[in-house]
């Protein structure tokens, strides 16, 4: 694909990770966890709440409300409003609207908030309300959630690509241990490559750490001018360069790869550095095979090679490769729509020095990915961004 | 063994949710007929079911008789569900074939279905809640569905159901 010439965002920060605390099931609706995630942006960068003229809205429990309901909720007035129904892409997604919405001059902070409930009857309302293709060609086939249809992909992967469950098994095990090390991860007790390899089959070759646990909780985050940034005293970082595609590979019989894979080169070009140049990479691992599938596409290795990969690193913090460095989806929980945000924050934590977990050692550059929505048989959203510590 | 017509709670599908547009598969499946749509302009065969051609965008699309050939990519034995149908019988086996004539499909497949890639032939039944489903087999005749019995239950087979009748006087 052709690099296009796009602006950058330098004038742009993002700012004020927060990370509303996940828990595996509350009574509270999902405009609790939006109100609390507002209020410690507020707290944490002095704002007023009048001066958030800006709101990127993620939930997919917050039905039937959306984003114009959430401003009457949290008594915002906003110039400029978005609803981003994304899932694992919302997070890069709303970082790209929120961006140039500033850079214009639309808005001048922008709150990008997730919040999801988690109550033991939303996932199912959530599933049979997730796509009309879903209705029509999945739920009939006995799943009632995205296992069976990540279960056949990493099927495919292993058969095609010989990958082995150890792998996969790697990848998880060392998640934990950063969750280990990481307050809001609610999956911290230590986990062996034994205790994944022995866990019980949810759908084979998916064992149980191979899925996420659904939970509630909220990550959030404000874009403004760098400038406003450094009135405010708020450590910040820049994006280098981001992108997001939808529907890539429409004629692949069965997903292999994702939008990435058409995109990564611009990603590069438009950060304007190279794959060594990045210190840490949070993933979308709402199951293994799909981080190890992003590794892929985004050109740390090739297509094919992921396994490989794998067994040549280490992806703790202190690793060759820190991956994850909050634990991931895997270790953390799902918490809805934040799951596509939680990595942004993360990686927000680690490139301003303001880490809750461990850090990665002099981490100045992070690339984040997203992908979501597995509408029928694949997931259709991908998306990515560079972060950089701001000069 | 026998079993009652009698329904029980966990024969119970769930409220079916399918779109007006996927009747055609339903309808079809009810006289044993797999069908998909076609479109009449370019020819272009689709799944699942849509308003529109995704190639060419015409509304103009006919349901059609295909043969069902294809090949097994992947398959999964699931030992969770969301769904009570399911959970009361599992592990339940499903699996992706590639249609020769072009879409992949989700299939139900019999527990002792081939190991993926193979060939296989998918054919269309209705299902408790009375819609269409696909299943897959690895006969072209469909005769190893018949041997499943989790295929002939969810599929409502005749052969497995007591029949009652009466002279109606």
């Amino acid at each position: 694909m052709t690099v296009r010439d796009r602006k950058g965002y330098d004038d742009v920060a993002v700012t004020t990770p927060v990370t509303v605390p996940y828990v595996r099931y509350s009574s509270h609706g999902a405009h609790w966890f939006a109100a609390s995630a507002l209020a410690t942006l507020l707290e944490r960068s002095g704002l007023e709440k009048r001066a958030v003229d800006g709101l990127c809205f993620a939930s997919f429990t917050a039905g039937p409300d959306n984003a114009v309901a959430m401003t009457q909720h949290l008594g915002v007035t906003v110039r400029w409003l978005d609803h981003i129904p994304m899932g694992g892409v919302s997070g890069i997604v709303s970082l790209r609207r929120a961006l140039r919405a500033v850079q214009s001059g639309d808005a001048s902070v922008v709150a990008c908030i997730a919040a999801d409930t988690h109550r033991p009857d939303s996932f199912r309302t959530i599933v049979e309300n997730f796509s009309q293709f879903s209705r029509d060609a999945v739920h009939p086939y006995g799943a009632g959630g995205a296992n069976a249809s990540f279960a056949l992909l990493t099927d495919y992967y292993m058969r095609t690509f010989g990958a082995r469950a150890e792998d996969f098994g790697k990848l998880c095990v060392a998640q934990r241990d950063n969750a280990c090390r990481f307050p809001y991860a609610l999956l911290r007790k230590p986990l062996t490559l034994d205790d994944y390899l022995n866990a019980r089959p949810i759908a084979e070759p998916l064992r149980l750490f191979d899925c996420v646990m659904p939970c509630a909780g909220a990550e959030a985050f404000l874009v403004m001018k760098r400038r406003r940034a450094a009135e405010l005293g708020l450590a910040h970082a820049v994006v280098l360069g981001a992108t997001e595609c939808h529907n890539p590979f429409p004629d692949d019989p069965i997903q292999t790869r994702g939008g990435w894979a058409l995109d990564r080169d611009e990603l590069f070009a438009q950060a304007g550095i190279s794959h060594d140049d990045i210190d840490l990479v949070q993933t979308y691992d709402d199951y293994p095979v799909m981080s190890v599938i992003q590794l892929e596409d985004l050109g740390f290795c090739a297509k094919g090679e992921g396994a490989e990969f794998i067994r040549s690193h280490s992806f703790t913090t202190d690793g060759t490769f820190p991956l994850n460095t909050s634990g991931g989806q895997l270790s953390a929980g799902q918490a809805g729509a934040a799951g596509g945000h939680l990595g942004l924050t993360e990686a927000l934590r680690q490139v301003t020095g303001a880490v809750l977990g461990a850090g990665v050692p002099n981490a100045a550059t992070a690339l984040v990915s997203g992908f979501g929505m597995m509408i029928y048989d694949r997931g259709l959203c991908s998306g990515a961004a560079i972060l950089g510590r701001a000069a | 063994m026998r079993r009652s017509v009698m329904p029980t709670k966990s024969d119970a599908m769930p409220r079916s949710l399918r779109s007006p547009v996927s009747q055609g598969l339903s309808s079809a499946a009810a006289v044993r007929r797999f069908e998909l749509q076609v479109c009449s302009q370019c020819a272009t065969v689709q799944y699942p079911p849509r308003e529109a051609c995704v190639r060419c965008l015409s509304t103009r699309l006919v349901w059609q008789l295909q043969s069902g050939a294809g090949e097994l990519l992947s398959r999964t034995v699931l030992h969770h569900s969301h769904d009570p149908y399911f959970l009361a019988r599992l592990p339940w086996t499903v699996g992706l074939v590639r249609l020769d004539s072009g879409p992949t499909v989700l299939v139900h497949l019999p527990q002792n279905a081939p190991v993926p890639p193979a060939r296989v032939w998918v054919s269309a039944r209705l299902d408790r809640s009375g819609a269409g489903v696909l299943v897959a087999s690895e006969r072209k005749d469909g005769a190893d569905l018949n041997d499943d019995r989790r295929l002939r239950e969810l599929t409502s087979d005749p052969s497995d159901v007591d029949l009652f009748t009466t002279d109606g006087g």
